[in-house]
């Protein structure tokens, strides 16, 4: 089973710096494992990569900027509460995209 | 016409200071003196304020300085690396062996985020940072930060 939600990156500087920082924070505080990919990206085999949320580097390399839309996925037993509290971090917002 | 972003002058094999702030002053050094900066002060500010909002280390042995400021002449990336590690608060608690300066003009918004994603998804690559590890020469280093730049 895998958990996704599709979010609005709200953050003003992007997916990057702080906003990075606590998604990793948050992801790693579950077993499930957390992936952040680019929705715009999906079907181009070129770009079609997805980040782990636990690695900053990762994350950093995706280079999300404002108002992009990004999906999350969670795949392990704490998957839905994973993806919610990630999403949420992710967008920014604390609520839906 | 604008300068390639990493020279040999811009590259250092020899072992930074492990005090990550004097760390990033060294790597601007670098930088000053290939010419990429107006105002040492400025760009140092910059990049410290960046290190004081949560510091570059993105884990992986990898730290990632960065500013953008007026006084920096062109997209400019330098390179050190450390034998023992720098504690730049990585967030998988490795300390940096591979430290990677990027500095852009103040007009090069898009730019920046590009240069730092282009160069953050080199370093994703287990391959790219045992090359940049291991480089014998400043050169080495360069030709492998010159692909990763082309990517």
């Amino acid at each position: 089973m895998t958990a996704e939600r599709t979010v609005t990156v709200s953050h003003e500087v992007g997916l990057h710096a702080r906003p990075a920082r606590e998604v990793v924070d948050t992801a790693s505080g579950f077993d499930a494992t957390v992936t952040v990919g680019r929705v715009a990206d999906e079907g181009h085999a070129e770009h079609d990569d997805s980040a782990s949320a636990a690695s900053l580097l990762e994350l950093t390399a995706l280079g999300v900027g404002t108002g992009e839309a990004v999906r999350v996925r969670a795949e392990g037993p704490d998957e839905r509460d994973a993806v919610d509290a990630v999403a949420d971090v992710v967008a920014g917002t604390g609520g839906e995209a | 016409m604008t300068p390639i972003p990493v020279t040999s002058a811009l590259v250092t094999l020899e072992d930074p200071p492990a005090d990550p702030t004097e760390c990033v002053e060294l790597l601007l050094d670098l930088a000053v003196d290939a010419g990429r900066v107006t105002d040492r002060a400025a760009v140092r500010d910059a990049l410290l304020e960046r290190e004081s909002m949560g510091a570059t280390g993105v884990g992986m042995g990898v730290a990632i300085p960065h500013a953008r400021s007026p006084a920096v002449t062109a997209p400019t990336v330098g390179f050190a690396r450390s034998t023992v590690g720098i504690d730049f608060d990585a967030p998988d608690g490795e300390p940096a062996t591979l430290l990677v300066l990027l500095l852009v003009p103040e007009s090069a918004d898009a730019e920046h985020v590009d240069l730092l994603s282009s160069v953050s998804r080199g370093l994703v690559d287990p391959e790219v940072r045992e090359r940049l590890a291991t480089a014998e020469s400043e050169t080495a280093v360069v030709h492998t930060l010159q692909e990763v730049l082309a990517q």
